[in-house]
């Protein structure tokens, strides 16, 4: 039964304030994948996670200006190194600095 | 060994079991008082005859009341069927073609004996000479790490083999380093432990994939595919296949 993703657990609750604490974002969203990757042999192993295993964020902070994206991936390890110790598996990271941000609106 | 024994005692009657526990013995428990008993001990000596892989013990119920206790017999004769100390079945009473039957069914032919035993573990199976030995030290470990780093230009720590990922970003990866004909190789981390938690220590990076190129963490998946996005990855590349 696909999990409805509109709730928002704990964890996905915790990096939220975490980042939003660290890195005070012009953005922040935040998705839960955990259940596309329910089937993967380590989740398997651990029967299915808990549903709260890998999330893709997507951030737009001053703090991210002059960093490379490997720094500014580590930005966001050091901040959420308590979830993944624990039940984090994986994150996947989409970092821009305000100017990056491509205008859309634009003809 | 003679395969018919009269026991004469509860130590000799251990001692004859404990000799080969693969053997099969056939306990007869008589007694002088019952007439049955006189026809059936002719019947066993006459099955330890045919059946010699079997170990025939006659033993007097009331001479040996411990053994027979043991057995829990309450009348004879009975006969009990053993592999070493496993029983294997029972026959009560004046039974010869029963009994027969048992002798038959169990001690037919010599039991299997292996031609070598050991009472060790199997060894460990060590596939590559860069697996660890039995106890290493962090320094030990921190060596092995850099030289798995530096093993070739381009070097993906990954879960599962580029043949076979076992992971979506591992997949990924792989397809992105072959797109832009990345020569690379790569190292299974869920085939090792200390490698699996050393490396994330070493590179201060929590997860994987995680690809090294020239010896140093350029990063994950994310940043590969944002490499590549940027035309980054093809200087990198053009280093790597030239």
């Amino acid at each position: 039964m696909k999990p409805d993703v509109s709730v928002i657990g704990p964890v996905q609750a915790s990096i939220e304030q975490k980042l939003t604490v660290k890195l005070s974002p012009k953005s922040l969203t935040i998705s839960n994948d955990s259940w596309q990757h329910r089937h993967h042999a380590a989740m398997r192993a651990e029967g299915g996670g808990n549903g709260e295993t890998h999330f893709t964020v997507n951030i737009v902070s001053d703090e991210f200006r002059g960093k490379s994206t490997m720094q500014r991936h580590r930005m966001i390890y050091a901040a959420l190194s308590e979830e993944l110790a624990g039940s984090v598996h994986a994150l996947s990271l989409y970092t821009k600095a305000p100017e990056e941000v491509e205008v859309v609106s634009q003809a | 060994m003679s395969s018919f024994v009269e026991v004469t005692s509860p130590e000799q009657f251990k001692e004859l079991l404990s000799k080969d526990l693969n053997r099969v013995s056939i306990i007869n428990f008589w007694a002088d008082f019952a007439e049955p008993c006189k026809q059936m001990n002719q019947v066993f000596q006459e099955l330890s005859k045919k059946y010699p892989a079997g170990l025939f013990l006659q033993v007097e119920a009331e001479a040996q009341p411990d053994i027979a206790e043991s057995f829990d017999i309450e009348a004879v004769p009975s006969f009990i069927l053993l592999r070493g100390h496993t029983l294997l079945g029972r026959v009560a009473g004046a039974d010869a073609s029963g009994l027969t039957q048992q002798v038959e069914k169990h001690a037919a032919a010599p039991t299997y004996t292996p031609l070598s035993r050991t009472d060790q573990t199997p060894a460990r199976a060590t596939a590559d000479i860069t697996a660890p030995t039995a106890e290493e030290t962090p320094e030990e470990l921190d060596k092995r790490l850099r030289g798995l780093m530096n093993q070739s230009q381009v070097v993906l720590f990954m879960k599962g083999s580029p043949d076979t990922p076992r992971c979506g970003f591992s997949r990924k990866i792989v397809g992105l380093l072959k797109d832009n004909s990345v020569q690379f190789s790569s190292f299974d981390i869920l085939t090792d432990e200390a490698v699996r938690q050393g490396l994330k220590k070493l590179n201060d990076w929590p997860t994987y994939p995680q690809l090294i190129v020239k010896g140093e963490l350029v990063g994950g998946l994310d940043i590969v595919q944002e490499m590549i996005n940027s035309g980054e990855l093809s200087p990198t590349a053009r280093l790597i296949v030239d």
